[in-house]
């Protein structure tokens, strides 16, 4: 790292910051809990460490007593500084707050926020008991004192393995932020899982680490010495070193100052030669600087992962309403609709289709007359007119309500959906007011049928034909038309619905033209069809509304690869 | 059986049963429950039964904890000799070990536990109150050493009695609280709690800390509020008490019937919460929406339209103006287009609508896209109606039970009105009025005839004579009133063929609202009445196996 540009290595990391900082992972997905944690862990170990060291190298060296409860880390510390600065005891965990010692001098270094800034800093010496925010795990307590040596820094971690999940994580966040991990294990511990699960991570990053083994019963030395060196040994940190301090009687909460004088000597030289310091600090700052790319690739991966997940979401409901208008526009076109109502008004309006074909069209209006005189009834083709209306609105309101439903049934199926439907129940159902809006653009529709008839009729509007059904009646038989253009009908229906559209076909044919009627025809489907799509849009807009709550930036995870490659390249 | 003798309490029901529940909830449930629940739940009853088949009188007591927290002490303690390795080189134990108190045969026990390591302790007088006791010793749970803690974790399955063994420097640890305290719901009847190497915390009033600490954490765990015994190996304290709290255990002989309950509880709990605590019922709403949905897929209104204006031709035929039938005859016959007329039975006494019934299809239009769709919303709507409190698989449930397939709904909604009586019997005013009104016809014709009879009479200048009625001629006052009577009966005889033919119209409606309905709890709500008793068995048998 050293040969590079330093101030294009704090740009790149400062990238990568702001990348990792700004993506989300809202999607409920399998492993989303994992990637949160390692999203922040990677932010908050650029806030808390990579950034301020990379600013200033010069910095004290920080020095974070970490390890299992109970190892006595906070004896050791008070051992080391000589008075009690953080509080002990046999309740389990006892630290819960971190604390860090530090040396007069240096004391500007830690007052800003420049290290942990997502921490708060509490001031005050000694501990006192239950002090303000001494359990608070959101700050630090700064202790200066004069018995470490100036440009070596304790801090003093809870533990990484008590029942307090707070404690857990707050300790892995100190761990990350350490120049040098001071790790203390215990004769009874050093085989535990978890540490060896934090150790390993240490080696892989190269960060610099000395082990403290702590509370070793004398007459066990020896064995437990040898068998922690070769498990360090086959983790690949043979080099760190080990410092032993026996199971002995404290003096008064402290133990006794030759037990950990070879561990205080260590310190003292590390502080004072700047050049080891410097290696210590060097070697913690590229190893972590080095696990950034594949971190934040992990982190990135899963972010792809949500973008999928995220894309799926977002492709159920426009598949569903695309399924509901692709229904709308078959049921549009084959003739489907004129069947039941419509059929037996259109019948009443021009005579059954079969007897108007077997008999002369005399006989046909001398029936009709006979049947009005009887029924005192006068044919119209308003009765035709709502027949389509209800039929059409039918259509179009129950295949949105099928859409909705559907959709949402995707959803539950999809990886992070069921947390969204849970989150907006009224999702399955469509919004209330679909039937008055679909009704409103049958209305709207109908009117601009109207106005089409009565733009094409022009010149024709006094020919007898066009004035024996009015505006109203030419309209219906476009509608009919548009109903059943496709033609695409089987069997015996065409003897019924066929034949009526037929007809209608062939009566607005004899107003207009031939052109003239398919043109037409054509037309008002298509401003029906848009009516729909428009209308189906807008109930699809809810379930985006949703997704805008999660929503997953595309190009987030290219971003997040681009910027750990920056660092990658830079350092 | 000890289980018999205490008649209260969480061991009332006896395993056996309590298994044969989870069992057969589990298959009554099937795809609808958590399938990593459900395998689990399997194993738990596979081993209560395996467990039971080797019941005896034995009582296996594992000692589990932390690494170096001195289990091996304690158990060589107990045992009173050096049967365990002890080192403080960790983690110390690989393998687990048993020592076995009295008599009986334990061989076919311990192979089961998979555990080759085994000690006979000899029973000397303060040993007796142990017999039947086989204690284990195991390996770490949170050692680094993965196979150990899959070795601990097999024992920790199928042991009776455990005893946590914890230590003053890791009695807090998340690994031992998290994953293997937490899980124990209903296990505290046979856990013990033990508080190890007591020796190393100087102050003994912060042993009764340590000691109260623990027991919260462990009460927090929600394995139950445990007094925890404190022991120390290397000085022997609490040993005795240990030892006489593990022979109340084994002098019960039921610890194994215990924990296997406990066992079969803690399942039965994880698979409930794939079931609704409780089972929704079908709506009438939904019921409603879902019968008028397929009454307009079917064409019903339709068939009524038809049946009415079938009414109105027949009457007609029947008793309508005998001048004008003739016009009603031009029209087609609305129930035979429908191919659904026709109930005379022929030679054979089969009506050609029987015939149909059983082959044929009726020619009813069929269901519109707008009328197919409402079917599918209305049947999905009942599901979803049906399911809203339910975990999701088995909302899936219900939403593919009331899904039937779109040609076997169609087909049978035709049959229902294929096999459905359109006609009824002819009323007898038709025959009445039809005969009153020939009677008038003949009576206006016979006017007619006898007044063209005066005329050609009179034209041939024969006088005839022509009998009054008052200032009226008869023959006009007979053809007059023929027409007159007869208009006004076929104005009456209209009117009572319209009542009547609504009243056809309500008959018909109301046997084919009965065929519909039919179809809709066939095809739709008897499926979804299958799901939801399946999930109200399983919830009742889940109940019942953690009761």
């Amino acid at each position: 790292m050293t040969d590079k540009d330093p101030a294009a290595l704090l740009a790149a990391v400062e990238r990568l910051r702001d990348s990792a900082g700004s993506v989300q992972l809202p999607l409920d997905l399998e492993g989303a809990e994992d990637a949160r944690v390692s999203r922040r862990q990677l932010v908050q170990q650029l806030d808390d460490y990579v950034l301020p060291r990379l600013r200033s190298l010069d910095a004290p060296l920080l020095a974070v007593v970490g390890g299992s409860t109970g190892a006595g880390k906070s004896t050791l510390v008070n051992s080391l500084v000589g008075e009690e600065v953080t509080r002990t005891g046999v309740i389990r965990p006892t630290t819960r707050a971190s604390v860090l010692v530090h040396h007069e001098q240096d004391t500007r270094w830690f007052t800003d926020k420049r290290v942990l800034p997502g921490l708060a800093r509490v001031g005050g010496g000694a501990v006192d008991g239950d002090g303000a925010g001494a359990d608070d795990p959101g700050s630090v307590r700064l202790v200066p004192t004069t018995s470490l040596p100036a440009g070596l820094a304790l801090l003093d971690a809870p533990d990484i393995d008590s029942v307090v999940r707070a404690n857990r994580s707050l300790s892995r966040q100190l761990l990350a932020a350490a120049d040098l991990w001071l790790f203390v294990t215990t004769a009874a511990r050093y085989a535990d899982a978890v540490p060896w699960d934090l150790l390993r991570e240490a080696s892989e990053r190269g960060t610099s680490v000395a082990i403290v083994l702590n509370r070793v019963p004398p007459e066990a030395l020896s064995q437990v010495r040898l068998h922690l060196a070769s498990m360090l040994r086959d983790q690949g940190l043979g080099k760190a070193p080990i410092f032993t301090v026996l199971e002995v009687d404290l003096n008064r909460g402290m133990i006794p100052v030759k037990h950990v004088e070879r561990l205080r000597s260590w310190l003292q030289s590390l502080a004072s030669d700047a050049r080891a310091r410097s290696v210590v600090i060097r070697r913690t700052l590229s190893g972590t600087l080095g696990s950034l790319d594949g971190r934040a690739l992990g982190v990135a991966d899963a972010v792809a992962g949500q973008a999928s997940a995220f894309s799926a979401l977002a492709e159920a409901p426009r598949t569903a309403y695309a399924a509901a208008l692709a229904g709308v526009s078959q049921g549009v076109q084959d003739g489907s609709l004129l069947r039941g109502e419509v059929l037996a008004r259109w019948q009443e309006l021009v005579g059954t289709g079969e007897f108007l074909r077997s008999v002369e069209a005399g006989i046909g209006r001398l029936r009709d007359r006979v049947a009005a005189y009887f029924t005192g009834r006068q044919v119209s083709s308003e009765p035709l007119g709502d027949a389509i209306q209800t039929g059409a609105a039918a259509l179009i309101t129950s295949h949105g309500q099928v859409a909705a439903s559907t959709a949402t049934r995707t959803w539950k199926n999809l990886p992070g959906g069921p947390d969204l439907v849970r989150a907006h129940p009224g999702l399955s159902k469509a919004s209330p007011d679909l039937t008055e809006r679909v009704e409103r653009l049958i209305r709207d529709w109908q009117g601009e049928v109207l106005e089409l008839v009565r733009e094409e009729a022009g010149s024709r509007r006094a020919t007898a034909r066009y004035l024996a059904f009015g505006v109203n009646g030419l309209a219906v038989l476009l509608m009919i038309v548009v109903f059943s253009m496709s033609g695409g009908l089987l069997g015996g229906e065409i003897a019924i619905a066929g034949g009526s559209a037929v007809l209608a076909q062939r009566l607005l044919e004899a107003v207009f033209g031939d052109q003239a009627v398919r043109s037409m025809a054509k037309k008002a489907r298509k401003a029906l069809l848009e009516h729909v799509e428009q209308l189906y849009d807008d109930e699809r807009a809810r379930f985006e509304r949703v997704l805008e709550e999660v929503a997953v930036h595309e190009h987030a995870p290219e971003e997040l690869r681009a910027a750990a490659a920056g660092v990658e390249a830079a350092r | 059986m000890i289980g018999r003798r205490r008649d209260k309490g969480a061991g009332m029901v006896p395993l056996t049963e309590r298994a044969e529940r989870l069992r057969s909830a589990l298959d009554v449930g099937g795809d609808e429950l958590d399938p990593a629940a459900v395998d689990q739940a399997r194993g738990v009853v596979q081993r209560a039964q395996e467990r039971w088949a080797l019941k005896g009188g034995r009582t296996v007591v594992a000692l589990a904890g932390s690494t170096g927290s001195g289990k091996s002490s304690l158990f060589n303690a107990l045992v009173g000799g050096d049967v365990s390795v002890i080192s403080p080189r960790r983690p110390t134990t690989a393998e687990a070990g048993a020592a076995i108190w009295g008599d009986e045969p334990a061989g076919e026990l311990l192979d089961w536990l998979g555990i080759p390591a085994r000690h006979q302790v000899v029973t000397t007088g303060d040993h007796a109150d142990l017999d039947g006791l086989v204690l284990v010793d195991l390996p770490d749970v949170d050692s680094r050493e993965l196979q150990h803690r899959v070795e601990a974790d097999r024992i920790l399955e199928r042991a009776d009695v455990f005893v946590w063994v914890a230590d003053p420097q890791k009695y807090a640890d998340a690994r031992l609280h998290d994953d293997y305290l937490q899980p124990l719901r209903h296990h505290d009847t046979v856990m013990l709690v033990v508080l190890n190497q007591v020796d190393r915390i100087p102050d003994r009033a912060d042993v009764a800390r340590v000691r109260d600490d623990l027991r919260r954490l462990v009460r927090d765990d929600g394995a139950g509020d445990h007094e925890v015994i404190v022991t120390s190996a290397r000085t022997g304290e609490g040993l005795d008490e240990l030892r006489s709290r593990i022979a109340t255990v084994v002098g019960a002989r039921n610890a194994a019937e215990a924990r296997l309950v406990a066992d079969v509880r803690t399942a039965a709990d994880r698979v409930g919460e794939g079931v609704a605590d409780q089972t929704p019922e079908l709506t009438e709403a939904a019921d409603g929406r879902l019968h008028d949905a397929l009454k307009q897929a079917s064409g019903v209104p339709v068939v009524l339209d038809a049946v009415e204006r079938d009414y109105l031709r027949q009457a007609n035929a029947r008793a309508g103006w005998p001048f004008t039938r003739w016009l009603g005859a031009l029209r087609p016959d609305p129930l035979k287009r429908l191919r659904l007329g026709d109930d005379t039975p022929g030679p054979a006494g089969i009506a050609p609508s029987d015939v149909r019934a059983v082959l044929g299809r009726s020619s009813l239009p069929s269901p519109t896209p707008a009328a197919r769709a409402n079917v599918r919303l209305a049947s999905r709507r009942i599901a979803e109606d049906a399911g809203e409190q339910l975990p999701v698989r088995w909302q899936e449930a219900l939403i593919e039970a009331a899904s039937p397939t779109e040609d076997n709904l169609s087909d049978a909604l035709d049959q229902a009105v294929v096999g459905t009586p359109l006609r009824s019997r002819a009323p007898v005013w038709w025959a009445v009025l039809g005969f009153l009104q020939l009677l008038l016809a003949a009576v206006a014709v016979a006017g007619l005839l006898w007044l063209v009879l005066v005329a050609v009479l009179g034209w041939f200048a024969i006088p005839v004579d022509v009998p009054f009625w008052g200032p009226v001629p008869i023959p006009l006052a007979l053809l007059v009133g023929g027409l007159l009577l007869g208009l006004l009966v076929a104005v009456l005889a209209r009117v009572a063929a319209r009542v009547g033919a609504r009243r056809r119209r309500r008959q018909v409606e109301e046997r084919l609202d009965e065929a519909i309905d039919e179809v809709s709890y066939q095809h739709v709500r008897r499926p979804v009445t299958t799901v939801l008793d399946r999930h109200e068995k399983t919830r009742q048998l889940l109940e019942r196996a953690g009761a």
